[in-house]
């Protein structure tokens, strides 16, 4: 379908006057309610963005209390700071938080936040959506501590597998807790994925054509995309297959019966590898904007940073029985696992490369941001090199399953998530909060955290090869391990250190930070354009882009589109390749339906744990917060449809 | 904001009611079909995956699925995309009286295909559940197809409903045909389906 | 280097880096070649980033631009750089899958075969033989001669364990319902400790296995002792001690061959008392340790299927009386 050509030149940049009058009526156009009542039915992306970030944080932070007991009761050898029961709760929840409830919802969140302002538009494509997500998440999220503080914490470890997750061999209700939080959570992912494919795909800024698209965005294409074919994988197992064997006697993993636990790791892995990628494609994302901002010059090989993203995107589907090579499984199927996951280090690697190019070339400026961006090079590298090393099927059976891989993937997602996330905090707190965060704090921080993961995990490598397997909550005297795990816990405490120090920084500087103004770092791209913090509607009037760095290209006049409604909350939809203006969509406000729909779900799966009714109820409930959250409100009269009305053929288009 | 602003170009002429792919609904609406329809597709791996682990399929002393049931139903759903066709036209024209009329079929098309799947799941199987693997894979396969069709007719009930008493807006008739590019997708997503629960095991 | 600091490493018997086999012998080769590779590859891509920040800082002080024909040089090396990772990454592919050729088949026609099966949290070992005379059980100890390859057959009982003796081979999972196999062979005389490497509930960190690797004539007497029934209990005690085993929750779960009970729930004790280790590795095999583990198993290891045993002090000495005589 050809677009008509609705959008004329508009030679004159509104006037201060009329931008005064359109800002007074944006205001009352995106008021809140305001309150607790108001934060509850915002539909706002940087307001649910925000809780969003701050309550994966808080996850971050449990999940890592249970990483400080954990390496205080393996600092010495037959340890009595918690028995065997309690520790396989905390690890599993350790792992699950860090997983389903920080690694990558945390990616989220800030995509949440990030993506509209970057692509200049003024909402998320689905705000009502979004926001149920959030609820979802968060109901998912304090579901997993709850029952870990309350002995009811899963504890078969992340990946739950069968038959010890089983209802034979796990009874009680801890695995449905961990099967239940995973539904949780992979809504929320997939009803963010879902969000961002359309943000980007239809809500771009005129001109910002899929070759100026930024690469954090682009990272977030790829990711959701990734999410949309790697999660029902495990929504199925986990819901469908793992909870009903548990609740109503199904079949689908009991061997005497036909099932198969080699099933269930088919379908764990075929989403727990794409995840691993999932979590950190965004992060190479963080570290091209940092890198591209703190050396002042476009990031080199911005075709080549795209084809990597999108070929690590695909290559991770193929990958997952890598972590199966202790099964039985075909040496043919082995060997084509092998060469994927050696090759998927290239893309990877051409990343590196380019980064190191545009360092060379550029202007770097050391601030803490960048020194997180450099930190991620450094720390993930060896990760990388790790990870290539176990997909050889020989080496990988002798150090599968032991501390060899703890280190590893610690290294990888420290590394490629943690590092970058951080130097993402640096970067766009002053957007979010208009204050900078301190730089002095951010390098004692940056540091301790540097010193902090690699005396944790290093020496983690050297136990895996001594022996010391995953997942054991004490070991004998006679093993000799007693020192390097301690050398580790140690190491634990910087960690904790380091992230204290991070805290005081986000409080003191939130408070009284140095006020930032709109772009303190000279950044070139969109969400730099706007005020610091962002006004409820992002932009007015919205940017319009020339390049693929807009703030440098554009010198000192923004170019702009004018015409967008300021009476109601409209966003202009363009074509998804070139991002031609093609027609205004009215977005919903203010509305409590997302948390009355997510408090359905919750009561539908929680209930689920006890009783297979929970599915009716929730089902009727559902259908309640669906009809208030569809219901038409009437409150443009001009837009309804009368009988006989004939379509308009300029509004129809 | 510190930077001056330069007008490159108006935006107060575009549509603001468009169908189709120029609509975001209709993208959401892809998402979830992606989403469902990979779904589906892994119930139908699960599926051929646990097929290996019996000599024959279905089980031995586990009956054969009825096909008359489902047989009928694909017939219901395959006419059913005629009337559901002849309603996103109806939208697109603005013709608010055929649209009313054409939700009220297709809600009356719904209630019967959920109806029959009911029987298919109750009846037609001729298997629990828990009997054993094979029961559970086939009331996976049907419960989840069973599950999407149910929420689909609470929307499309919803939106007759909308449609006959509440306030129309312009943006419905939109809804109204990505709803229609909806429901495509769950008969077209059915047919392999139906040949791997109720043809399948008699061919094994 | 780190590796090189005895100090800090751990038990040489249960580590990849102390191979005592052919299989394990072939992959820390692997190893050494890889770490050594890993090293160049990323000491050259941090030396690569130090100098690109140097450079940059170089130009910054003399107030240079970036000429124009810098960018082919630019795309000049990143494609070297690329095409290096290639190529590094394919001389390790291959490697690695000439490797993992030479490590599956057994090398020999009828092996001495080991059925090991997995339980939680303990393993059941069976000597394969022709005859039914000759086979025989044992727990949580296998001897294996010095020079032979050894076929194991795979297998558990409720929940997937994974077998893993570092010093001889990777590890391979016993799931249930599923046999699996795998071979080994020790090239040198030792006591080498397995443990379990899949996380199997509870008592995972407490599931181990001595390997005990003799010379050949060494491992014919211990198969001949293991093949011969249970020594028959001579002095008074030790009688008193069968009966309170066979008469009391013992008998229920434990087998002892040349006596009633016969239970496979728990480890065969017809020669616990030739056993270093009590417990699946946890404990040594002595008197002292032998009573506290009958009497309260919960504070060895909690979660353990062992029930606890309230004996009075003179059953319980004249039990393990009986049990130390099992030689």
């Amino acid at each position: 379908m050809s677009t008509p050509l609705t959008v004329a030149p508009a030679p004159l940049a509104p006037s201060t006057d009329q931008y005064e009058a359109e800002t007074a009526e944006l205001t009352r156009t995106y008021a809140s309610h305001g309150g607790v009542w108001g934060w509850i039915t915002s539909v706002d992306h940087k307001s649910i963005g925000k809780r969003y970030i701050a309550t994966c944080f808080a996850w971050f932070a449990l999940a890592g209390v249970n990483a400080a007991i954990m390496r205080l009761q393996l600092a010495r050898p037959e340890s009595h700071i918690v028995g065997p029961d309690r520790y396989n709760q905390l690890f599993t929840v350790h792992g699950s938080a860090m997983m389903f409830l920080f690694a990558v919802p945390v990616m989220t969140a800030f995509a949440t936040y990030l993506i509209p302002l970057m692509v200049g538009t003024r909402e998320v494509a689905y705000p009502r959506l979004n926001s149920f997500g959030y609820y979802t998440f968060l109901i998912g999220g304090l579901f997993l501590f709850v029952g870990l503080y309350t002995n009811t914490g899963p504890d078969t470890g992340w990946f739950a597998y069968v038959p010890l997750s089983g209802p034979e061999y796990a009874p009680g209700k801890r695995v449905d807790v961990w099967a239940q939080v995973v539904t949780f959570t992979e809504i929320a992912a997939l009803v963010a994925a879902v969000e961002m494919i359309v943000t980007i795909l239809k809500m771009r800024a005129p001109g910002m054509s899929l070759n100026r698209i930024p690469l954090y965005v682009w990272s977030i294409l790829v990711v959701s995309f990734m999410i949309v074919f790697a999660m029902p994988s495990v929504a199925m197992a986990s819901t469908m297959m793992l909870a009903m064997d548990r609740l109503v006697a199904t079949h689908f993993f009991n061997r005497a019966e036909g099932g198969d636990p080699l099933l269930w790791q088919h379908l764990f892995w075929f989403f727990g590898h794409p995840e691993v990628y999932i979590m950190f494609i965004p992060g190479l994302g963080f570290v091209s904007s940092i890198i591209e901002t703190f050396t002042g010059r476009k990031i080199f090989g911005y075709p080549v940073m795209v084809m990597s993203l999108i070929v690590t995107g695909f290559v991770a589907f193929g990958l997952w029985v890598h972590h199966m090579f202790a099964t039985p499984i075909p040496q043919l199927g082995r060997t084509l696992f092998t060469a994927a996951s050696v090759l998927i280090a290239v893309p990877t690697g051409a990343q590196i490369f380019c980064w190191i190019a545009t360092i060379w070339s550029g202007r770097p400026r050391y601030t803490a941001a960048m020194l997180f961006a450099l930190g991620f090079i450094v720390v993930f590298t060896i990760g990388g090199m790790t990870g290539v090393m176990i997909a050889s099927v020989p080496f990988d059976l002798q150090v599968h399953d032991t501390y060899f891989i703890v280190a590893h993937f610690h290294y990888v997602i420290l590394g490629g998530v943690v590092f970058p996330l951080f130097g993402a905090c640096y970067y766009w707190f002053p957007k979010i909060t208009g204050r900078l965060m301190s730089e002095r704090l951010g390098k004692w921080h940056f540091w301790l955290f540097f010193v902090g993961v690699n005396v944790t995990f290093f020496p983690m490598h050297l136990l895996g090869f001594d022996g010391m397997p995953r997942r054991v909550y004490t070991y004998l005297p006679e093993m000799g391990w007693g020192r390097l795990n301690l050398l580790a816990t140690v190491g634990s405490w910087v960690i904790a250190a380091s992230v204290i120090v991070f805290v005081v920084n986000v409080v003191r500087s939130w408070t009284s930070g140095v006020v930032a103004g709109p772009n303190p770092w000279r950044a070139p791209g969109l969400e730099w354009a706007t005020t610091s913090p962002p006004p409820a509607w992002n932009f007015h009037p919205v940017p319009v882009v020339e390049g693929r760095a807009p703030l440098w290209e554009s010198g000192d006049e923004l170019p702009v589109a004018t015409g967008l409604a300021t009476d109601r909350r409209e966003v202009l939809i363009t074509t998804a390749l070139d991002a031609e203006p093609d027609n205004r969509h009215e977005h919903p406000g203010e509305s409590h339906w997302p948390l009355a729909m997510a408090i359905a779900v919750g009561v539908t799966f929680i209930g689920a744990i006890f009783t297979p009714w929970a599915y009716v109820v929730g089902f009727a409930l559902s259908a309640v917060a669906f009809a208030g959250w569809g219901w038409p409100r009437g409150t443009h009269p001009e837009d309804e449809l009368a009988p006989g009305k004939v379509p308009d053929t300029r509004r129809s288009a | 904001m510190t930077q001056r602003l330069r007008g490159v170009m108006d935006l107060r002429g575009l549509p603001d009611v468009v169908f189709g792919s120029r609509d975001i609904m209709w993208w959401g609406t892809l998402g979830f079909v992606l989403i469902e329809g990979f779904t589906l597709a892994l119930c139908a791996a699960a599926y051929l995956y646990l097929t290996q682990n019996f000599p024959t399929w279905p089980p031995q002393n586990t009956p054969l699925p009825s096909v008359v049931a489902p047989t009928v139903q694909v017939v219901v759903m395959l006419v059913s995309l005629v009337p559901a066709a002849w309603t996103s036209r109806a939208a697109r024209r603005y013709d608010l009286g055929a649209v009313r009329i054409g939700l009220t079929i297709a809600t009356a098309f719904g209630i019967a295909i959920v109806g029959l799947r009911a029987w298919e799941l109750l009846v037609s199987l001729n298997v629990k559940w828990d009997a054993n693997a094979y029961g559970s894979v086939q009331w996976l396969v049907l419960g989840a197809h069973a599950t999407l069709l149910a929420v689909e007719l609470v929307e499309i009930a919803g939106m007759m409903l909308i449609f006959w008493i509440a306030p129309v807006e312009e943006k419905h008739l939109s809804d109204v045909t990505d709803m229609v590019f909806y429901w495509y997708f769950m008969v077209l997503s059915w047919l392999p389906l139906y040949v791997l629960c109720f043809w399948l095991p008699r061919w094994l | 280097m780190l590796l090189q600091l005895p100090s800090v490493r751990g038990a040489p018997n249960q580590s990849v880096l102390e191979s005592s086999g052919p299989l394990a012998d072939r992959v820390e080769s692997l190893w050494w070649f890889a770490l050594i590779t890993a090293s160049l590859v990323y000491l050259v891509t941090m030396g690569a980033l130090w100098w690109a920040a140097a450079h940059a800082r170089r130009r910054e002080q003399r107030g240079e631009e970036l000429p124009m024909d810098d960018e082919r040089r630019m795309t000049r090396g990143v494609t070297l750089a690329v095409g290096a990772t290639v190529v590094v990454l394919l001389v390790f592919l291959v490697t690695d899958l000439s490797v993992g050729r030479t490590l599956d088949p057994v090398p020999r026609a009828h092996p001495i075969t080991i059925e090991l099966t997995g339980k939680q949290w303990w393993w059941d070992v069976t000597y394969a033989d022709t005859s039914p005379q000759g086979r025989f059980t044992t727990a949580n100890e296998i001897h294996v001669p010095v020079g032979e390859p050894v076929l194991f057959v795979l297998n558990a009982r409720d929940v997937i364990h994974s077998f893993w003796a570092p010093n001889l081979a990777g590890k391979k999972d016993l799931i249930p319902g599923y046999t699996q196999s795998m071979w080994f062979q020790a090239d040198t005389a030792g006591d080498y400790r397995a443990q379990c490497a899949e996380f199997c509930g509870v008592q995972h960190a407490k599931m181990a296995l001595h390997v005990i690797a003799e010379p050949p004539e060494k491992y014919a007497q211990w198969v001949a002792a293991q093949r011969a029934p249970a020594t028959t209990a001579s002095d008074s005690v030790a009688v008193r001690g069968r009966e309170v085993f066979l008469a009391g929750q013992c008998a229920m779960c434990h087998a002892i061959t040349g006596t009633s009970a016969a239970s496979r729930n728990g480890p065969d004790l017809t020669h616990v008392a030739s056993r270093r280790t009590l417990a699946a590795g946890t404990l040594p095999n002595t008197r002292g340790a032998l009573a506290g583990w009958i009497v309260d198993p919960q504070q060895v290891k909690p979660g353990a299927h062992m029930p606890s045993n309230q004996l009075p002090p003179s059953d319980l000495d004249a039990l393990l009386t009986y049990l130390q005589s099992l030689k």
